[in-house]
């Protein structure tokens, strides 16, 4: 056997248990939310209703948490100190990582999915249980998606903290980001009929699947697939499979002496918080009470990142760039 | 094999090693010594593949440990190892288990059965003595070829450090292992290493053999009927020296026989000469060099 059959063997076996219990807290949020109900007409049953959304809530919380589960052993130097000198490469353990967390995820999805059609099943006539199975798949692709961009994102931390912090902001980064590019001339025209900023978030293609298939479960017809749906499931599809190579690029090469320090990535503080702060000051224009809040974030996402109130010549930099940033939207 | 050449590796801003070279003989038991913050953990830690060397290279019979086939002949043993709130003996065992397929129960099971461990109980409720007996018994079981050991008597009772020691040894024996042990205990390492490494400086101050090493300096109490004279020491090879009133015990760097004819011309109601142990030539290397 070699050693990545090994040691995903091993890991699988040790993370076992923490599979169960999301397996037991999902099924408790199914029976909080799933709500199926036989509605009476005139003495008969005349139809059901169930929150079909329940099953791609859980799909999304399952797919932001896995990847702290599985990498935050990965932010602690002394784990680190255990685990890699064990002779088997860091690609392996990376690859091992991503698929563990990946097959926790598919499984929780499926028995989610299970429950779900167990659960409807003595009710058969009211609800398109068949609907069941592209609503599965689709929503387990979804998250998939969400997986593979936020394992990449906390890959980039140098400490769990950092991590989900980062994981926040990108959430959102986004929908910031187009905040800003929807401000600028012709934008809209260019963009599918029906196009909102709501398709920017990260969570929208799990949103889009459930409310096509929510209604579908229900036997309605599903409001078309529009050009902005589309736009939405591409533009996240392009950034988790990017998000993913960056993954399995990145994490061989982390250096384990930085974990626990600073989280100096390109792709964490340093560039997030102008980007943010840069975009939000473009978007608020002139409105200055709005401007010192989103200043006051940045400071505090600096001093965060810096772990001190002592900040860098280049974070002063940012700050200053935000005020005549501010400056030139006011004038 | 071990070759490292030219190592330098930095800890963000600061500069740990500096063109470190060192070799290290197969079946060889060697004491990695240096004052707190020498680089001892960040040598063990590069030499083992969980540092990437910025430069420099380190060869295992001409392998890097960045090679999964090198690191299955490498066992290291930080000097502080991580356990979750739920990890036993037994959990720990079977994760080296997993990726060391040949470590040897038998050699386990006698060690657990030594120390009195018990494999069940979480290592959190452990002492850190115990704890440090349990990864002792995982390390040795694995049989590496090569065996780091960072601090490896740290909370050790005397009865366990023994055994350790007496493990090693046999470990050395039985599979021609390499033993680098980096402690603060210098005497421990006296007892058993055959060569020791000062690191200092960034960089390598002084390698060899202990005996060696010991054999170099030499020691002499005195004690003077009236006031120790002013000139005792002049034109001889003084490393160290304590003097409480009448009484002065010095360390020099060169022949005894010499030293001992030149502080008899002083007359001293009493001149002995006394072994030099490992920790006094280390404490008189480094202060030697002008360092605390």
């Amino acid at each position: 056997m070699t050693s990545l059959r090994r040691y995903a063997l091993y890991h699988a076996k040790t993370t076992l248990p923490r599979l169960a219990v999301i397996a037991v807290v999902s099924l408790l949020c199914m029976y909080a939310f799933f709500d199926v109900h036989i509605y009476q007409l005139e003495g008969r049953y005349n139809y059901g209703t169930c929150q079909p959304g329940t099953l791609t809530m859980i799909l999304g919380v399952a797919a932001t948490v896995m990847p702290i589960l599985e990498l935050a052993g990965f932010k602690n130097r002394r784990n680190l100190d255990t685990l890699c000198f064990l002779p088997i490469s860091r690609m392996k353990m990376a690859v091992v990582h991503y698929l563990n967390g990946l097959f926790q995820l598919v499984a929780i999805g499926l028995f989610c999915f299970g429950a779900a059609a167990i659960w409807l099943l003595p009710h058969v006539m009211y609800f398109n249980i068949v609907s069941l199975l592209p609503f599965c798949a689709l929503a387990l692709l979804c998250s998939l998606l969400i997986y593979s961009f936020f394992m990449f994102i906390f890959m980039q931390a140098e400490t769990t903290v950092d991590g989900i912090l980062m994981m926040l902001v990108y959430a959102f980064l986004m929908m910031i980001l187009m905040m800003v590019v929807s401000l600028m001339d012709g934008f809209w025209q260019y963009m599918p009929d029906g196009f909102t900023l709501e398709g920017a978030f990260l969570y929208s293609p799990l949103g889009i699947v459930s409310r096509s298939y929510g209604a579908a479960i229900h036997g309605e017809t599903p409001a078309a697939i529009d050009g902005s749906d589309v736009l939405t499931v591409v533009m996240w599809s392009v950034i988790s499979l990017l998000s993913a190579l960056g993954y399995f690029i990145t994490f061989p090469r982390h250096r384990v002496e930085k974990v626990g320090g600073i989280s100096d990535s390109f792709f964490g503080y340093r560039v997030l918080i102008p980007l943010c702060g840069f975009c939000l000051i473009y978007w608020n224009g002139e409105f200055f009470p709005l401007y010192a809040v989103i200043l006051i974030l940045m400071l505090t996402g600096y001093i965060i990142y810096r772990r001190s109130l002592r900040l860098c010549r280049s974070d002063l930099l940012m700050l200053a760039i935000s005020l005549a940033l501010y400056v030139f939207r006011a004038v | 094999m071990i070759n490292v050449s030219s190592l330098t590796h930095r800890l963000g801003d600061n500069e740990v090693l500096k063109d470190v070279s060192l070799t290290v003989p197969d079946g060889c038991v060697l004491g990695l010594v240096g004052v707190n913050g020498a680089g001892k953990s960040t040598l063990l830690r590069l030499m083992c593949g969980v540092y990437l060397p910025e430069k420099g290279e380190i060869l295992y019979d001409g392998r890097s440990p960045a090679r999964e086939e090198t690191r299955q002949e490498i066992f290291f043993l930080p000097d502080d190892p991580y356990y979750t709130h739920i990890s036993t003996v037994r959990s720990m065992l079977n994760m080296y288990r997993a990726l060391y397929p040949d470590l040897d129960m038998d050699t386990y099971q006698r060690l657990v059965s030594t120390f009195a461990l018990d494999e069940k109980k979480p290592l959190r409720t452990f002492s850190k003595g115990m704890r440090r007996q349990a990864y002792v018994a995982v390390a040795l079981a694995v049989r590496p070829k090569y065996l780091l050991l960072d601090e490896a008597f740290d909370g050790l009772d005397p009865l366990s450090r023994k055994v350790v020691k007496g493990e090693l040894i046999r470990l050395v024996e039985e599979c021609g292992a390499t033993v680098i042990i980096s402690s603060h205990s210098l005497r421990e390492l006296e007892d058993f290493c055959d060569s020791y490494v000062i690191l200092h400086g960034k960089s390598v101050l002084s390698a060899g053999d202990i005996g060696e090493k010991t054999s170099r300096y030499c020691k002499f109490m005195l004690a003077f009927a009236t006031a120790v004279p002013g000139d005792l020491f002049a034109g001889l090879p003084l490393v160290s020296v304590e003097q409480n009133g009448k009484f002065v015990c010095a360390v020099f760097d060169g022949e005894a026989e010499e030293i001992e004819a030149r502080l008899s011309a002083h007359a001293p109601a009493v001149l002995e000469r006394q072994p030099v142990d490992f920790e006094e030539a280390f404490i008189s290397e480094v202060e030697g060099r002008g360092v605390q």
